[in-house]
């Protein structure tokens, strides 16, 4: 694995350690709707769906580069 | 809803897959591209990840401990960098070693140690028991609550023939050893099981979509809706924050923690992933995809869950809201849909789950207890040991299955599915430090792993199932109170004086911290064995293994005959042909003809019993037939010194080499050299002849004025004339000398006749030669007084080494320039003599018109001439002075000038005093 996919996972990891806890998770965990859902369940999907995201441009992106 | 209804769907789903399987392997056998080796069927298998648990139980456990569910799902997607790191390593390394299970992986790790295999097929089968107790557990109560919803749910029956789990267990155990065990393959790959799961996958993510889209949708006006009075309720809108759901942060950062290791160690997680992964290419798009389905299979728990609460007085069971609601509204087929889907999620959880722990119980327990007694090499041997083995294992499915039904009848009962699943994931998370620490950590040992692994998993079984059995009647529950002997740091719920935390994240935080602790403490204060430090070079460096270099240091080797039989009772006799038919093709040889097999061989064979039997059986039986070398100090010293040899050898190539490259440089010089040398000569060659054509040309024409014209010349003319070419000659021949002389000097350059000279002597013997010729110049020769009593005065008479010949021909050479530059009205020449540091100098001095500095070096070149001022033409060859820097030279000794224009010229030179 390259050194670059590393780095990348790495960082991407330190970033979803720092978003799914404590204290930034608490910023959410209001008992308030935001666009009509709750604001936690609203952070927490929103969150994992951009993990998702970044983990697939960073462990496919070797690939792309092939391609283009 | 008829029970005949239910059971018969549920048989027809189980057609389909068996339809689905079947279909798939005989594509397999057919040898067409598998439908498995696709990176979106490999995620899809990975979501055996959700089952039952998934499908009911995290309804239930957000209906209680709100979002605190979703912890088990973004886990794998938090530690996804750490995830793919490890799982790559794992794929690459089972690949090499035909790995066929956790306990197998672990072993080999551990220099394939058996016991290690049988701690952690135990640890394995006793952890997973409670994880298949809830899949039976759903089902059964989706039954029951297709049949009787509304009715109060059925006693539990002391009866086992009258209660509904057990004909659950019995037709799951019937299917799973029908379904798992249809063939053996030798490297544990199913496809037809693979691509029966990833289908599941798919019935499953869309039926609770189905739910959810209804539940939301049409029981509630839209999400908007479903939140808002979600909000307002007083049962639900404390779910909708960690704070009043009462999850602390460390409850969530554990079970992130947990679902990250279960879903490397599961025995079915690893199965799917590890085992039956096609190629290592497959990973890196599975760890989104994977991640994809986790989100979307997730989305709907959370309303699905408050409306549930909302709707239901408290008494009914959270786990079955999924099923509740849509009955509720009387929309039966949804209901039905969703009881295939939990069904669907429930088998494809037991079928890998099982027919994983039964390949880890009959390799390393049943077929090393087989090994050890003998049972294969008597005469009532196993007449067909592929048949054999595959009724090992559903006997093992079955006594899983039965464990596990006990388990959920006897202790888990009055458990949510979601407890008792924890239960498993906490059990499982013990083998984490071992295999872990295994692939990134040499040192390790194998008392290492199992101590770490029995210390983890006594600390597990103390705080959770046996406060659980305890609570169920079937232990005394003195000890939950009291503590252990009553020890008051023993309870099981608050170990070593901890209070305050769950029963799950407490156990996990303690049995995985003294796990880990022991496991490296251990590791350090014992030692490894050979072949564990192999294999730990083998896990750690996979990476460089991958291309196919084998470490074997051990010398083996077994009868051909002996493999053979071995071979052919555990994997059949067509699979041994073809293995023998590829090695022989692969190497070119016939083993039929060699008797005893090398090392290479018995590795290979090893390699491919293994993955029929696992890596530690597998080296039990090889123990009986190989015939291992114990390598000799000799031959130790004899590898040593051949090392030293090629070292030394190499060594010499690079002093060789460099010798080379010198020799190289000194030709190439040389060769530089000679080209300079050759150019020399060349300008040589062109100045002699220009030298020579000048006097020659002269001569001819003066000499043919004289033939044509004798008559018309008068007396004086003519004798003009022959003068010329008399001295025109003589410059000829004096020039023809001196480039022999060039040549004679440079040639040889011992040619020099060496003796002891007087100094003194020899300059006053070539003043005297040369002062007629001044007189008649009119030029004032003088010698300085020291040559007076140097002559006189023996003592202090200066001796040199030198050819007295050619000394005197650089004296008379430098007398006769001065001579001829001096000045030509009152000439005068002056030579003197002196000695310094063992240097004797001699100076001769004209008064003519200096030489310039720029011209000062280039004097002494060939055929440089200074050109009088007043005369107009060169005097001399332009020889003299590069003949006599030549000549002092080769005496060891420098010949300079020092000059100022219009102060006169002084050559100098010096000679050592010997």
């Amino acid at each position: 694995m390259s050194d670059d996919k590393s780095a990348k996972l790495i960082i991407i990891f330190v970033v979803a350690v720092l978003l799914l806890n404590y204290p930034i998770m608490g910023i959410f965990d209001k008992r308030e709707l935001r666009y009509g859902i709750p604001m936690l369940y609203y952070y927490l999907f929103v969150v994992w769906a951009l993990l998702i995201v970044l983990i697939g441009l960073a462990v496919q992106n070797r690939n792309r580069r092939k391609i283009g | 809803m008829s029970l005949g209804l239910v059971i018969g769907l549920a048989l027809a789903y189980i057609s389909l897959l068996f339809f689905i399987a079947w279909w798939i392997d005989k594509r397999s056998a057919e040898g067409k591209k598998l439908i498995t080796d696709n990176p979106y069927v490999y995620a899809l298998s990975m979501a055996v990840y959700c089952t039952a648990w998934t499908f009911f139980g995290s309804v239930g456990r957000a209906a209680t401990g709100g979002l605190s569910f979703l912890a088990i799902y973004l886990g794998p997607t938090l530690f996804m960098p750490i995830w793919y790191m490890l799982l790559r390593k794992l794929v690459l390394i089972s690949k090499n070693q035909h790995i066929t299970s956790i306990a197998d992986f672990i072993s080999a790790r551990y220099g394939k140690s058996p016991v290690l295999a049988v701690i952690v097929t135990f640890l394995a089968v006793f952890g997973i028991v409670p994880y298949i107790s809830l899949q039976l557990k759903a089902i059964t109560f989706g039954i029951n609550t297709l049949t009787h919803f509304g009715e109060k749910a059925p006693a539990i029956s002391l009866n086992l023939l009258a209660d509904s789990g057990f004909w659950v267990m019995i037709a799951m155990a019937i299917f799973t050893a029908v379904f798992g065990t249809r063939k053996l393959d030798p490297n544990e790959r199913h496809e037809g099981m693979v691509a029966a799961i990833a289908f599941e996958s798919i019935v499953k993510l869309l039926v609770f979509l189905a739910v959810g889209i209804f539940v939301t949708f049409f029981i509630f006006n839209g999400p908007n809706d479903l939140f808002a009075r979600a909000l307002t309720h007083p049962q639900t809108a404390r779910l909708l924050t960690f704070e009043d759901a009462s999850v602390a942060p460390m409850v969530w950062n554990m079970l992130c923690l947990l679902s990250l290791l279960a879903i490397i160690v599961l025995p079915r997680q690893f199965h799917i992933s590890v085992v039956e992964n096609t190629s290592a290419r497959h990973i890196p798009r599975a760890m989104w995809v994977f991640p994809l389905y986790l989100l979307l299979i997730n989305i709907f728990v959370f309303p699905l869950a408050l409306a549930g609460k909302m709707l239901f007085d408290p008494a009914v069971n959270p786990d079955t809201y999924v099923l509740s609601l849509p009955m509720s509204q009387g929309a039966n087929w949804i209901a039905i849909l969703v009881f295939i889907g939990g069904f669907s999620a429930a088998t494809s959880m037991v079928v890998v789950e099982a027919t994983s722990l039964s390949i880890m119980f009959s390799n390393h327990i049943v077929v090393p207890l087989m090994i050890k007694s003998r049972m294969w090499t008597t005469e009532h041997r196993l007449v067909d040991g592929a048949a054999r083995l595959l009724d090992i294992r559903r006997i093992c499915i079955l006594v899983v299955l039965a464990l596990s039904y006990w388990y959920g009848h006897a202790v888990g009962h009055n458990l949510d599915l979601v407890s008792v699943g924890l239960i498993s994931f906490t059990a499982v998370a013990q083998l984490a430090p071992a295999l872990i620490g295994g692939l990134y950590w040499k040192r390790p040992t194998g008392s290492g792993a199992l101590a770490g692994l029995l210390v983890g998993f006594f600390v597990w079984a103390f705080c959770l199932p046996l406060p659980n059995m305890a609570q169920a009647g079937i232990l005394p529950a003195d000890f939950i109170e009291n503590g252990l002997f009553g020890i008051e740091s023993l309870k099981p719920n608050a170990l070593f004086g901890l209070e305050g935390l769950d029963p799950i994240t407490h156990a996990a935080f303690w049995s995985l911290l003294l796990n880990s602790l022991v496991f490296g403490v251990m590791s350090v204060f014992t030692q490894p064995s050979t072949l564990t430090l192999t294999q730990a070079d083998i896990f750690v460096n996979i990476h460089k293994y991958v291309n196919g270099q084998e470490a074997e240091i051990l010398k083996r080797e077994a009868k051909v005959t002996d493999l053979e039989t071995i071979l052919n009772r555990f994997l059949g006799d067509n699979r041994t042909a073809v293995l023998f038919n590829e090695y022989e093709t692969a190497n070119n040889i016939s083993l039929r003809d060699q008797k005893i097999a090398r090392a290479d061989f018995v590795n290979y064979a090893e390699t491919h019993l293994a993955g029929a039997i696992g890596a530690a059986s597998a080296r039990l039986v090889m123990d009986s037939v190989v015939k291992e070398e114990v390598i000799t100090l000799n031959e130790v010293m004899s590898i040593l010194q051949q090392t030293k040899e090629a070292v030394d050898h190499s060594r010499l190539m690079e002093s060789k080499n460099e010798e080379l490259k010198e020799l190289t440089r000194r030709l190439t010089e040389a060769n530089e050299q000679l080209k300079h040398l050759d150019s020399l000569k060349a300008d040589f060659v062109t100045t002699v002849t220009h030298e020579l054509r000048t006097p020659v040309t002269s001569i001819k024409s003066l000499s043919r004025i004289i033939l044509d014209y004798n008559d018309e010349l008068s007396e004086v003319q003519r004798s003009e004339y022959l003068s010329i070419i008399a001295a025109e000659s003589d410059r000829i021949s004096r020039l023809i000398n001196q480039v022999l002389d060039i040549g004679k000097i440079q040639s040889q350059s011992d040619s020099l006749q060496l003796r002891e000279i007087s100094l003194a002597d020899l300059i006053v013997r070539a003043v005297s030669g040369i002062r007629p010729l001044c007189q008649e110049k009119n030029v004032d020769l003088a010698l300085s007084e020291q040559f007076n009593w140097y002559k006189t005065d023996t003592k202090s008479t200066v001796t040199v080494m030198a050819d007295a010949d050619k000394l005197m021909q650089v004296v008379i050479n430098l007398l006769s320039n001065a001579m001829k530059f001096c000045n030509p009205h009152n000439g005068r020449i002056e030579v003197d003599m002196r000695v310094q540091d063992r240097m004797a100098y001699v100076a001769i001095r004209d008064n003519g018109e200096g030489i310039h500095p720029s011209r000062q070096d280039i004097i002494f070149e060939k055929f440089t001439q200074l050109h009088s001022r007043e005369q107009g033409k060169p005097l001399g060859t332009g020889l003299g002075l590069y003949i006599s820097r030549l000549i002092v030279e080769k005496h060891a000794g420098s010949l300079i000038v020092v000059s100022e224009p219009g102060e006169g010229a002084t050559f100098e030179f010096s000679l050592p005093v010997c």
